[in-house]
Formats: structure tokens, sequence, C-alpha cells
């Protein structure tokens, strides 16, 4: 027993190391005056925190960034949760169509996926060349995956058809039982596919770049911009996006953990 | 227990439908005005691709046309290739105006035929191999190869392509793929100047590179960035003269420029204007200003060497640069079809080298 624990923590310390290593040294690199001759840097300073933050684009940025993930989480959540939902009830075998459109974005490379979309949808008479809207379902395209992998497993953790059933028994109409029943039951599955969606499209560069480049000007769009001249400015934001990824992720955790208890009773069990 | 829990739920759901289907109208609100907004392109615009702030001065060479076209300038980044792509895609719906591209793409633009014939103010102005007979493209600025050093860590700075052989500089080298980076391409075409080839024979190019890399002086796996310079991780690095300069300048590391004094090409830049630029007339008045002489003095001051040969730099630019001496052994492209030609052979050439180690 003792040897089990010593070897877990030997392997927990070799996990953490080799996730956070990167991190600490991205994070003193953007603090250094010079690291190129030694094993630490040679000085401290905040100066390119102060450059990168006080630019009018980093607000920008910011917002830009915070507008098209939340608009693709929310937008995907709201057309897959339901969409899936009526799947499992009306058309089992459907599923299999989801599958086969939850593989296009791991298959598409970004840079071909963006320019079809151009290519394609310049002819439709449609406001969606040049603008946000192609980007946004562009992003839905790609991070449909990630929302549809955790709903989809949160709806086979529990017994659809039986939960239906009991509702509708009970005079329940469709959109009260997906609202009251259904998606109480699954809400971890969808926020954390809320969350996995709002990380990929935070972080996503290709299809911005090449769909609307810095006409809309995302935060990722702004570090790569710096990652030209100067590393240890692009180092900053580096670290700046990290820790606005995890901030958002605690606050929406807390959030709905928050929220979970009121909806009576909890998670429901199948049987 | 389920079922009880469930009619608890439902008419609870009485009173709080109401509450919900506001916030689905809520959400659907919020999706709309996604919809509804984008941005807007008014006069008054002009968008470039492959121009960025950082590059050549651009910075303040945009900052100038703004004032001068009364003009929103955005720039978005890319290489020349993926222009052409961009380009290829954007047909029916055509966003960019003008562009920077590399000598060793414009012959793949011209045939694609995305190219507006417009001959600046001072299109006359130029040599003759600096423009085009029709007016779609003049070199506005070039680069050549060149070393950055950091002689903090090389005590004796390479001034040859063989030196570079030299042991001591083990593991210091570092350059980019020529099958993707245009200077790195032309560093091969450089090196085979120096052994006795040229445009027309890029083989001695490609055996130096290969030596190169048996010496292990090549540094393997690491890319060639402004971040791997900082790091120390690239001693010597391979590069345009004047990213070079702006590189020494944005880290304030000690970064030396040497231009191998056995052979060294000349790099050229053409800017055009997209066939169907929709805002030509912005796009006609800052290729205007990028070969007027002010245009060209600021090219300069962001150390790149101006396209026209017949513009003099006033004291304090010319000051910043090498002195002419240190390019003794500069080799333009002859035309647009021989040099592209050596650029692809060199693509192809690296194949067999990367393939054999």
């Amino acid at each position: 027993m003792r040897m089990n624990a010593f070897w877990r923590s030997v392997v927990i310390m070799a996990f953490l190391a080799f996730m956070i290593i990167p991190l600490i040294a991205t994070f003193m690199f953007s603090i250094s005056t010079r690291w190129d001759r030694s094993l630490l840097p040679e000085g401290l300073t905040l100066e390119w925190w102060k450059t990168v933050t006080s630019r009018g684009a980093f607000l920008l940025t910011i917002k830009n960034s915070f507008y098209i993930s939340l608009a693709t989480a929310f937008a995907l959540g709201v057309l897959v949760t339901p969409t899936v939902y009526w799947a499992y009830i009306k058309l089992p075998r459907g599923k299999v169509i989801f599958e086969v459109m939850s593989a296009f974005s791991f298959g598409i490379p970004g840079v071909i996926l963006a320019l079809a979309l151009i290519r394609f949808y310049s002819g439709v008479p449609l406001p969606l060349i040049n603008t946000t809207n192609i980007l946004l379902l562009a992003c839905m395209e790609l991070s449909f995956p990630f929302m549809y992998r955790p709903v989809a497993n949160a709806l086979d953790s529990i017994d659809v058809r039986t939960l239906t059933e009991a509702s509708q028994s009970l005079g329940g109409n469709w959109l009260q039982t997906l609202t009251r029943i259904i998606l109480p039951n699954i809400m971890p599955g969808v926020m954390s596919g809320f969350l996995l969606v709002f990380s990929t499209v935070f972080a996503e560069f290709t299809l911005t770049n090449l769909l609307i480049g810095a006409r809309f000007k995302t935060f990722p769009i702004y570090l790569v911009e710096f990652t030209r001249f100067d590393g240890r400015q692009a180092s900053a934001l580096a670290v700046i996006s990290f820790v606005m990824a995890w901030a958002v992720s605690l606050l929406i955790l807390w959030v709905t953990r928050k929220r979970a208890i009121p909806t009576g009773g909890g998670p429901v069990a199948g049987h | 227990m389920l079922l009880v829990k469930i009619k608890t739920v439902l008419s609870e759901m009485e009173i709080k439908m109401r509450k919900s289907v506001v916030s689905i109208v809520a959400v659907l609100l919020l999706l709309s005005l996604v919809v509804a907004c984008g941005p807007t392109q008014t006069e008054g615009t002009l968008i470039s691709y492959g121009m960025s702030d950082d590059w050549v001065n651009l910075g303040n060479i945009w900052k100038a046309i703004e004032g001068k076209c009364g003009v929103t300038h955005t720039d978005t980044d890319m290489t020349s290739m993926e222009q052409i792509t961009h380009l290829d895609a954007e047909m029916e719906a055509p966003v960019m105006d003008v562009a920077d591209i590399g000598f060793d793409s414009l012959g793949l633009l011209l045939e694609k035929d995305h190219a507006m014939s417009y001959k600046a103010k001072d299109w006359s102005k130029f040599q003759e191999n600096f423009r085009d007979a029709d007016g779609r493209w003049a070199i506005g600025y070039w680069g050549a190869i060149a070393f950055l050093v950091n002689t903090d860590l090389v005590d004796n700075i390479p001034q040859t392509w063989d030196d570079l052989l030299k042991p001591e500089y083990l593991d210091m080298v570092c350059s980019r793929d020529p099958r993707v980076s245009t200077y790195a391409t032309g560093a091969v075409l450089a090196a085979a100047y120096a052994h006795g080839g040229g445009e027309d024979n890029v083989q001695p190019g490609l055996d130096f590179f290969q030596e190169l890399r048996d010496s292990k002086n090549w540094r393997e796996g690491v890319v060639l960035n402004v971040a791997s310079v900082q790091k120390g991780e690239c001693p010597i690095s391979i590069v345009y003269d004047f990213d070079g300069f702006n590189k020494r300048d944005a880290t304030g590391l000690p970064l030396e420029v040497v231009i191998p004094s056995d052979g060294t090409v000349g790099m050229l830049f053409a800017q055009y204007i997209n066939k169907l630029a929709p805002h030509p007339n912005a796009a006609k008045c800052a290729i205007d200003y990028f070969y007027s002489d002010e245009g060209q003095v600021l090219f300069a001051t962001g150390y790149a060497h101006p396209g026209r040969s017949d513009v003099t730099l006033p004291d304090d630019v010319a000051a910043k640069l090498l002195p002419e001496s240190a390019y003794g052994n500069l080799h333009f492209p002859t035309n647009l079809d021989a040099f592209s030609v050596a650029m692809q052979q060199i693509k192809d050439g690296w194949e067999a080298i990367v393939g054999s180690s």
C-alpha cells in the first residue's frame, strides 16, 4: 500500500511538472529582460506586460474573442442539445449522421475548410462572406464534436426513453420534457460541452485569420502579431490567454453548481 | 418516486413556462444580433494582405497613407502562396485591395491574372527589370540574404558561407525549410553563387546545405523566429538583412548583421493591386505612395533597400544601413522566369537532401 501511494504521488508530480513547467517558463520569459545566454533570466521587468496591455487593440480583441466564443457556444448548445435528444427518441439510427459530422472537423484542416467556405458562400446571396456571421458558422462547424460528444455521453448515461415516456404520461409536452426533465439531467454534459467549445473558439486562429482576418481582430490574431517581433511580449499575452481560459472555466463551473441545487433533486437516476 | 418528482416539476412548469419562453426568445434575439452585425465596408477603406505593421516600417507607411489617401487600413498577414489561394477563392466576393508578394510567387500571380494594370506616378523612375511593362507590379523594396549573429554567443563572426562549416559553429546555424520559406530558398541560391553556381545551376547551393547539415552545424528541430533568437537557441540565423536589423531593434540583443562576402542574393518584393479590388482608388493612392520618394525613404528607414535606385536617402537613414561595400557579391534575379525556375529547382532538390538524411 505504501509503495502504491508513493508511486501515485510520483506519477501525479511528474504529470504536474509536465503541465506546469512550460507555463512557468513562458511566464518567466515574459518578465525577463534577457534570457539568451544564462540558465535563468538575467533581470526582471514588467515592461512587456505594460506594452501589450496598454494598446487599444488589447481590450478590443478580448471583447471580440469573448463575443465569438460565447456566441458559438450558445448557438451550438441551443442547436445541438434538442437535436441530439430528438435523435435519441425518434431516430436512434440517425446518430450515425452525427458521428460522421463530428469527424469532419478533425478530418478537414482549417485552411481547407476556410477557403472552401469562402469559395462556396461567395456565390450565395446571404450576408455571410466577409462578416462575422461566416466566422460564427465556421466555428460552430469546427467545434461541433466538442458539444456533441459530452451531450451524447450524458444522454447515454440516463434512460432517455423512460424519462420521456414518464413525462408524456403526465401530460408534459416535448418542450417541457426537454427543458424540465432531460436538460437538468444532462446539464453537466451540456456545460462541459459549452466550456470545450468556448475554449476551442477562444484559441482559434486559422479559420479566423483566413475567413475575416484582421478586420475582426480576435485575441489569437493579436497574439500572433506579437510573435513576429518579440517573444517576450507574445509570452505575456499567452499567459493572459491561459489565465482567462481558467477564469472562465471556473466561473462557469461555479455558476452551474450553484444553479444545479434549486432545479429540484439534482440529477435523477435512470431507474 | 421518480414519477412524483416529475409531476411536481411539471406543475412548477406551468408557472415557469413563461420564464423559459422569455429566455428562449432572448437567446434567439442574441443570435439574430450576431447575424446582424459584421464589419461594414465603406468608402475610405483599404485592405491589404501580407503587409503587417512590423515589416519594413510599414506601420509608419500605413499611417502616412491613411492621412494622405483618407482611408482606414487593415492588414491580414499571410504568405505569398496563401495570398494567391485567397484571391482564387475570393473571385466572387473580392476583399483585398493591395498586397506585397515575393518575386518567386509573382509569376504564378500573373499567370492567374490577379494583378491590375496601373502605372504609378513614379513608375518610369524604376529601372527596367524592377517594373512590369504593363504596370501590373514594381519592386518597392528588396533585401539581401544575411547572417544574423548573436555576438555574445559567437566569438568569431562568420563572414562567408564556408565559414559556417567550421567546427566552432557546431549546432549554431538556424534557417528554415526552403520548401516553405522564401528566404531559406534564397539562402540556397546565395550559397550556389558563392560556390560557382547561380540561377542556371543551383546544385552547388544544395550541395553546400547538404554539407552544412552533415556537419551538424545546422540546428535541427529549432524553428527560426524571433523567440528562438531571443532564447539564444539561434546564435547564427540566416535572414533578410532588413529583418535582421529589425530583430536587433526589437530584442535589444547584441545582434550583428553580416552579408556573406562570397555571395548574396537581392530578394525582391513586388506590390500590386488586386484586379477586382473593392477600393481601387484607395489602392492606387497607396501604390503611388509606396513608390514615391517619401515612401521609398520610409522603406529604407525600416532597413529595406528602396526599389528605386534614383532615390537619395537622407544621411541619418543611410547611416543606419550597411555601407554599399558590404554588398560586394550581390546578385539580383536576371528575370522573372529564370528566377522562378531556380527557386523551384531548389525546393525540389531540398526534398532529396531531407530524404537522404
